[in-house]
């Protein structure tokens, strides 16, 4: 099994429906639906998603519209547009984000 | 060309769709419309949805109907089931393939979900037809309007 597996949704492509797995997955295009996946999931700067997520690792840089659920960490960077409801241990929003919506810190 | 890529270890269930090239080498279920661009799956990659695409290159599993625009080429290690619709198919010796072919003329066009015809056309018709990077930019700028109350808010504090 490759170290550093990493599924990747370009711009240009739309996926509608679930992403599920044991694999980091970034998204660079445009998702709606639900991701449920083991490892980190990155929504970049460029890309879209309208989801709930539920991940270990979640980094946003980009639009995100849904619930995220992290058992390790959810952070908002400077570039992300993000409506959402937050769960994790740890949390962090970057100077420059913009966020609206609940935060829940608390273990899984 | 760059490609979206599904991974080992992947699932995706529902439609997958856009302009780039798509590379699956984890899991697919559902269906997946390209409009100009090709599908490679690959040796450790399995999908079983209905396909429409430019090319569409199998070494993986691959169950489900498939209507191409130019190649479908399955592998030695391609094993398929299903309907294959192209002008030009190639199935390469020790591949697995089951079902039935129909080869159509070169340079057919797809059913008319195709391409809008540029014509003046009124904004609302436009909006309807958006291509992907359209919608994407569409959601970007809902969700971008949801928080711009933020930079009033701390304009007044």
């Amino acid at each position: 099994m490759d170290e550093n597996n990493e599924a990747i949704i370009i711009g240009g492509t739309v996926i509608e429906g679930k992403v599920s797995g044991d694999a980091n997955v970034r998204i660079e295009g445009t998702l709606r639906g639900s991701v449920d996946i083991k490892q980190t999931l990155v929504v970049a700067a460029k890309g879209c998603t309208e989801a709930d997520i539920k991940a270990s690792v979640v980094v946003i840089e980009g639009h995100h519209r849904g619930d995220v659920q992290a058992s390790d960490m959810i952070q908002i960077t400077p570039s992300a547009k993000a409506v959402a409801n937050l769960k994790a241990p740890a949390i962090a929003i970057e100077k420059g984000a913009k966020f609206c919506g609940n935060i829940e810190m608390s273990g899984e | 060309m760059a490609a979206s890529v599904i991974v080992s270890g992947v699932k995706v269930e529902g439609k997958i769709s856009g302009d780039a090239d798509v590379k699956i080498d984890g899991e697919v279920y559902g269906e997946i419309i390209l409009a100009n661009s090709s599908i490679f799956i690959t040796q450790q990659g399995k999908a079983e949805a209905d396909i429409k695409a430019l090319n569409v290159f199998i070494a993986g599993e691959y169950k489900g109907n498939i209507v191409a625009q130019e190649l479908i080429q399955i592998s030695p290690s391609g094993r398929v089931q299903g309907e294959l619709k192209a002008p030009y198919l190639a199935i390469e010796k020790g591949a697995m393939f089951s079902g039935k072919i129909e080869m159509s003329e070169a340079g057919a066009t797809p059913e008319p979900e195709a391409v809008p015809v540029p014509v003046a056309v009124p904004a609302a018709a436009v909006a309807a037809e958006l291509d992907q990077e359209d919608e994407q930019d569409l959601l970007a700028e809902e969700i971008q309007e949801e928080t711009q109350d933020l930079d009033d808010l701390s304009k007044e504090a």
